[in-house]
């Protein structure tokens, strides 16, 4: 399974957003988009679901341009985790989750054993199975990312994206979310995309990275080639620190004290 | 983090699982027994009451129950012959006039009404995900009150259409709003549910202030225009022509809703969400927009304006089923139809022989009940 | 009352057996009353309240000839002094304008409201907007020396107008007899007495005819007169309309029903089967005799039957001018049509309510247990 991007560009009215953005993602590894503020992170993700329609190139899953899917076909092939939401249903999170089986249900069709079976299993995967029979209005907003991450899961796609499945969580449930990405991608052989604003879970967690900058690639390679203070400064406009962890090996960025931050062109 | 580490006990909650979910298909089975029970019951409470008896506040006493049970068997036999193309021979007895053609169509245009009222109102508090949302909130009645009221002080002019001068007008009108809004809100081919909101409530009080404008200026027809914004069932006793048409549009409108509970689900979690779940959202929202808004308009075009239907049914069967459109939508339509049709008897008797608007006795009753529910769950919504 | 179990409620009722039947009882009598009383009841005292806002105008003292300066009570229980004789009249209500014009008047009359259409001559006269409130800019620039209101005159407006230091004097007939009384007054305030007079000695000698009548009749038709069609609306007590009915020998098929314009339903119709079926004609009616004679179910009333189905000018009996004479002998014509024919068929007997009691009894017993314990 690849999810291959050529030439994609958008234009929002007459402003662009996206220029001629090409990359591939491969399983079994973690994808990071990285980028500062509008630089089109979210966008892309839109794009590569099909939600928005960009002006030119396109994405293809297996050879396959996505374009030519149905949406419940393209649903069970790829799943997007979106930012967090406030997800009210008044459903248990069973039920929540039970939602995502939606592609693989007909207009008529009732949940089968299967269907119970396949969201069990990714509760337990996700970790809540414990969670189960609760509300989901009364969950945290971590609990209630992961709840998401199980929706998403429920679809049985090969390809997952999440965007910004980090932010406003605390760092133990930062951590955990990106072991569970690691896992996913590992375990069940995905493609996953992620969305990301914490440039150390990026260089920590993911295989391939890949900086936009005003809607354009600026680098992609591996973390080690990409997170360096060059780019860095030259898209989010500060200079960093990059550090290595003694014990573990694993890179940390910090802002160096005394930079100034570079206003961006 | 102990809520994240995995449970010793999965097995355990798997097993649970299962029996909680047959257990819900066999509540869900009860919730529509019920609800098919109380319609039907209320119907026939409802056949009881009456001027002519055999029971009610009237001092005539023309027929006896089994008068009344005589004829909706022999009737609705006849009815079902009649159908399939058997020829009948129809008598005219004063119980026939009475229990067939007058008690029946208005039984089953307040069926009909409160079955469109839930199931719309249902539709729009998930479409909008606003718990304040009724059938009426995109100014669907205000402009049926415009029709109504052109159509009263334009009265004798109108040669053409004979009875319907007032139903096609408001629903005229309130088909006009739905346009205008819609119009309005639809920005390069998407239509933002939010502002569909936002331009319902501006529409809706154009429409209003219009009402109002006409009403200012109408002088001595002001009267007759009241009469008809007040609204109720009497309208379409003896009419079965207009029940079959409202019964046409509704019934197979409410179906195709309930097609699309799951999608409705869906929607719960969110626009965004919901489109990455495989939901072609901006579709459904279409469907169940126009959906709702047809049914809605037929009601009102026949009944007037009833308040609080929309509104209270949905959240009172949400407290008791939940969520889930699968059954919330059919039991909304059926206790929906229930509700109207004893709040119709209510209207009718409370200080016989003159009748209330139905809508006094919706809300008098609803909101109370609502209320003290309201207080006592302190979460009402989604 | 934690633990309400029937043996519980045996017990109770044993203990206390001859006080709790005392007490049912009475509560039972009670509900019944108060379920069968109040509304009739709070129709008298309705009636009652209206009389005193809007009662008749009452001449203080008689004059053959008229000698101003004299002082009237008006319909709002006013005190109105008339100095010398009006030289400019404005009415702002269209029953008081068909007054003015029928004691000849009219040559003062230098303005009437919007809704005075009768007769054609007031079309010459400036109009005045008197809905939903009166425009008393227009009347200043006129500047009447009297002002004619009606029972549709709010206070507000009058206190306005006084305001503004005109002369209002409101006419607010509650019924027929009212109406002639009126006619009086207003001659006497234009100095057109002996015309006013000669007028209402013409209307009553109409009305008494009528009322010598009635009496021969051998039985009184039930009528029935459709205020609106869509959702039917009919004429109650408390209106000229129910007046004109019970001053024509005849029998208002709503004269039970609660309010002055009460919504009935087709089955009402039915079931009190009218022999005589009027419907007010105005601009907003769509209705006539076919139509009414087409509605479902209504071919078995008398009225349909026998093709006693007639419209009657809604002006005629709205308004509280001469020309409500007019309407009740219309009405009056078609009750003597129907008593002079024979083809009756009236087979509706009253039965006992049981249907109150089956709801009272477990409503009392539940009471009286409550109170009890």
């Amino acid at each position: 399974m690849v999810l291959k991007v050529e030439n994609l560009s958008f234009r929002y009215e007459n402003v662009g957003v996206l220029n001629d953005v090409t990359f591939q993602a491969k399983q079994g590894g973690i994808t990071g988009i990285i980028g500062p503020n509008g630089s089109g992170k979210t966008t892309l993700l839109r794009c590569i679901a099909n939600v928005l329609k960009p002006n030119q190139g396109a994405v293809f899953i297996d050879g396959k341009d996505t374009r030519i899917f149905k949406n419940k076909e393209l649903a069970k092939v790829l799943s997007v985790v979106p930012q967090l939401t406030s997800l009210t249903t008044g459903f248990t999170v069973f039920e929540t989750v039970l939602l995502g089986r939606y592609p693989h249900l007909g207009v008529f069709q009732r949940e089968s054993k299967k269907d119970y079976q396949v969201v069990n299993s990714t509760l337990e995967r996700v970790g809540i199975s414990h969670l189960a029979k609760r509300d989901v209005d009364e969950l945290s907003g971590g609990e209630k990312q992961l709840v998401t991450i199980a929706l998403a899961l429920a679809q049985e796609p090969q390809i997952l994206c999440l965007d910004e499945p980090t932010l406003h969580l605390d760092i133990n449930m930062q951590y955990m979310i990106m072991d569970l990405c690691k896992e996913i991608s590992r375990d069940k052989r995905i493609v996953v995309i992620v969305v990301l604003h914490d440039l150390t879970l990026a260089a920590q967690y993911c295989d391939d990275l890949i900086i936009l900058k005003n809607g354009k690639v600026l680098a992609m390679g591996p973390p080690d080639e990409v997170i360096v203070e060059e780019y860095i400064l030259n898209t989010y406009g500060v200079k960093v620190i990059i550090g290595q962890d003694e014990l573990t090996g694993l890179k940390y960025i910090l802002p160096s004290l005394g930079s100034k931050v570079k206003t961006i062109q | 983090m102990s809520s994240i580490t995995p449970n010793s006990n999965d097995t355990q909650n798997q097993v649970d699982v299962y029996e909680f979910y047959r257990k819900k298909k066999l509540f869900w089975g009860l919730i529509l027994t019920v609800s098919v029970l109380v319609l039907v019951i209320s119907a026939f409470i409802a056949l009881m009451f009456g001027s002519a008896g055999p029971i009610g506040p009237a001092s005539s006493r023309l027929l006896t129950i089994s008068d009344v049970i005589q004829q909706i068997i022999r009737n609705s036999s006849q009815f079902i012959l009649k159908m399939v193309g058997y020829p009948v021979h129809e008598e005219t007895s004063i119980q026939k006039i009475i229990i067939w053609d007058i008690r029946f169509p208005r039984i089953i245009m307040g069926a009909l009404a409160g079955m469109a009222l839930a199931v719309a109102g249902t539709i729009m508090q998930a479409l909008f995900r606003n718990p304040m949302a009724d059938p009426y909130i995109l100014g669907l009645a205000s402009g049926a009150s415009v029709g109504a009221s052109i159509a009263i002080i334009a009265g004798g002019t109108i040669g053409f259409l004979a009875g319907y001068i007032l139903p096609v007008f408001a629903f005229g009108g309130s088909l006009l709003t739905i346009i205008i809004v819609y119009y309005i809100s639809n920005i390069r081919g998407m239509v933002r549910i939010d502002t569909l909101l936002l331009s319902g409530i501006a529409v809706g009080s154009f429409m209003a202030a219009i009402t109002s404008f006409l009403t200012y200026i109408s002088g001595q027809h002001l009267r007759p225009i009241i009469f008809w914004l007040m609204g109720g069932l009497a309208l379409v006793e003896g009419d079965w022509e207009s029940v079959m048409i409202a019964a046409m549009i509704i019934v197979p409108s409410c179906v195709i809703c309930l097609i699309f509970a799951r999608s409705l689900n869906l929607l719960l979690l969110g626009e965004e969400t919901a489109q990455y779940r495989g939901l072609d959202v901006q579709k459904v929202q279409k469907i169940l927009l126009v959906l709702a808004s047809l049914i809605t308009g037929v009601s009102v075009a026949f009944t007037g304006v009833i308040g609080f239907v929309g509104l209270i049914i949905p959240h009172l069967i949400r407290l008791v089923t939940g969520p889930d459109h699968r059954i919330l939508l059919p039991t909304s339509s059926l206790i929906g139809a229930s509700f109207l049709i004893m709040a119709d008897v209510v209207a009718k008797t409370v200080i016989y022989p003159t009748e209330l608007p139905v809508g006094i006795i919706t809300a008098l009753c609803g909101t109370p009940f609502f209320l003290y529910l309201l207080r006592k769950q302190k979460k009402i919504g989604f | 009352m934690e633990k309400r179990s029937i043996i519980n409620l045996v017990k109770i009722f044993m203990k206390y057996k001859q006080q709790f039947i005392i007490r049912v009882f009475f509560l039972f009598l009670l509900s019944i009353f108060i379920v069968k009383i109040y509304p009739i009841n709070h129709l008298e005292s309705d009636r009652i309240a209206e009389f005193i806002h809007i009662g008749s105008a009452q001449p203080t003292y008689s004059n053959n000839h008229v000698s101003y300066p004299f002082t009237l009570v008006d319909g709002y229980n006013r005190n109105v002094t008339f100095k010398e004789e009006p030289q400019r009249i404005i009415s702002i209500a269209p029953s008081v304008t068909e007054v003015i014009y029928a004691v000849g008047a009219d040559d003062k009359l230098v303005a009437v409201d919007l809704s005075s259409n009768y007769p054609n001559e007031t079309e010459n006269l400036p109009k005045i907007a008197n809905f939903p409130t009166l425009d008393v800019e227009a009347i200043i620039v006129l500047n009447p020396d009297l002002i004619f209101g009606a029972g549709i005159t709010s206070l507000e407006d009058v206190e306005a107008l006084e305001n503004q230091g005109f002369s209002v004097f409101i006419l607010a007939p509650f019924n027929v007899e009212d109406v002639l009384e009126d006619i009086e007054v207003v001659g006497r305030i234009t100095n057109h007495e002996s015309e006013a007079s000669t007028l209402k000695d013409s209307l009553q000698a109409r009305i008494n005819t009528i009322e010598q009548n009635v009496t021969k009749y051998t039985f009184k038709p039930k009528i029935y007169i459709e205020y609106f069609s869509e959702p039917l609306y009919t004429y109650g007590k408390g209106t000229y309309g129910h007046d004109l009915i019970e001053l024509a020998g005849a029998i208002n098929m709503a004269e039970n029903a609660t309010g002055l314009y009460p919504q009935i339903d087709d089955e009402f119709v039915i079931t009190q089967n009218p022999d005589i079926i009027f419907y007010a004609k105005g601009s907003w009616t769509t209705t006539n005799a076919s139509t009414i004679s087409s509605r479902t179910g209504w071919n078995i009333i008398n009225a349909v039957k026998n093709g006693h189905i007639y419209p009657i000018n809604e002006d005629w009996i709205s308004r509280g001018g001469p020309r409500i004479v007019k309407a009740l002998e219309e009405i009056h014509s078609k009750v003597k049509l129907v008593t002079s024919q024979s083809d009756r068929d009236r087979s509706i007997t009253p039965a006992f309510e049981w249907y109150w009691v089956l709801v009272m009894i477990p409503i009392s017993v539940v009471i009286g247990i409550k109170r009890r314990s």
